[in-house]
């Protein structure tokens, strides 16, 4: 086919009267304006779900928090018996105990009052007599405390470790 | 005829603007949706969806005088979108030419009609739509390269191979 016979084909094509629709503006248009608030609505859905999904976050985070950061109360400036239970970690029999003691707080002890100059303390213990340590601490600053308690087997080996928090809080009746 | 006023009343929203554009270019899109599926049912839905795209994106266009050709690129995208719809695959391709997109027209016309799809059945949809825009439509190479993002040269060295192809 040659080009002047392909120009003719097209020419005569373009002559051809096309059966418009006359309500295709109209349907468009409401078809566009029921699009738009579909989208608003998904976007609306969108929205409250991401809040939703945040919220569920930002609880189960401070659940998290709260369990984390468990703690015992105390006074300042008053002994405290503080006794940890080792009963349910199976340890060996013979072994020894490292009692470590966040800053400002110190041993206490009547009958050996040089222990208050100590920043750790390390034991012999036999965990089939005993349940728990137990040892007295004074605080002279307020705040929370964390205590490292570690147990070493026979060749020195770490074999466990606890953490122990206690807030100390202004005396009652004393104001600050 | 689309101005560049009536293009910038578009972006703004105006529904008479639209309604306006949709009566100005509804007749070529639906000759030229038609020479591509040969569908009068579908070429009115492929019209209408496009015009909802146009409507939406038009924000997005950044050189107006490539609106034309920009409109019948949204209309070859539906096309190409519904026809790779495996729900929309066939494989009978029968064009039932008593029922068209075009006036009562006469056997002539109609065997011209047949003629064309004849010819451009052998090409694919870029191919038909390159050869209807420039011959169909009327767009120059320029128009054609700016909306396809190639080079006039490019566009005229494909057509031109297009066209041969045809003499043969």
């Amino acid at each position: 086919m040659e080009e002047k016979e392909l120009n003719k084909l097209f020419n005569e094509i373009r002559s051809l009267q096309i059966k418009s629709d006359p309500y295709m503006s109209t349907r468009v248009l409401a078809q566009t304006k029921s699009l738009t608030s579909v989208n608003k609505w998904n976007y609306l859905w969108k929205f409250i779900a991401g809040v939703s999904f945040t919220c569920c976050i930002a609880l189960f985070s401070y659940i998290q928090l709260q369990k984390n950061s468990t703690y015992f109360v105390a006074e300042v400036e008053t002994p405290q018996l503080v006794k940890v239970d080792i009963a349910d970690l199976n340890l060996p029999s013979d072994l020894e105990v490292e009692i470590v003691l966040p800053e400002g707080v110190s041993f206490h002890s009547n009958t050996y009052a040089e222990l208050d100059r100590l920043q750790s303390l390390r034991l012999e213990i036999d965990s089939n007599a005993i349940k728990h340590i137990p040892f007295v601490v004074k605080s002279e600053i307020k705040g929370l405390k964390k205590f490292q308690i570690k147990f070493y087997d026979k060749s020195n080996k770490l074999i466990h470790s606890k953490e122990l928090s206690i807030k100390f809080s202004e005396k009652q009746g004393v104001k600050s | 005829m689309i101005d560049l006023e009536l293009i910038k009343e578009l972006k703004l929203g105006n529904e008479v603007a639209f309604k306006k554009m949709v009566d100005i270019l509804q007749p070529e899109l639906l000759r030229f949706a038609f020479m591509l599926c040969k569908n009068k049912e579908l070429s009115l839905d492929l019209c209408q969806d496009c015009f909802v795209t146009v409507h939406q994106k038009v924000n997005t266009l950044k050189d107006e005088k490539n609106f034309k050709s920009w409109v019948f690129k949204v209309l070859k995208n539906k096309y190409l979108d519904y026809s790779k719809s495996p729900k929309n695959a066939t494989t009978e391709d029968i064009v039932d030419w008593e029922n068209t997109v075009f006036e009562q027209s006469s056997e002539d016309k109609l065997y011209a009609l047949q003629k064309l799809e004849k010819i451009l059945s052998q090409f694919d949809t870029d191919e038909k739509e390159l050869i209807l825009l420039v011959n169909l439509q009327g767009l120059s190479f320029r128009e054609i390269a700016e909306s396809w993002n190639m080079s006039e040269n490019s566009i005229k060295t494909r057509y031109y191979r297009l066209i041969k192809k045809i003499e043969k």
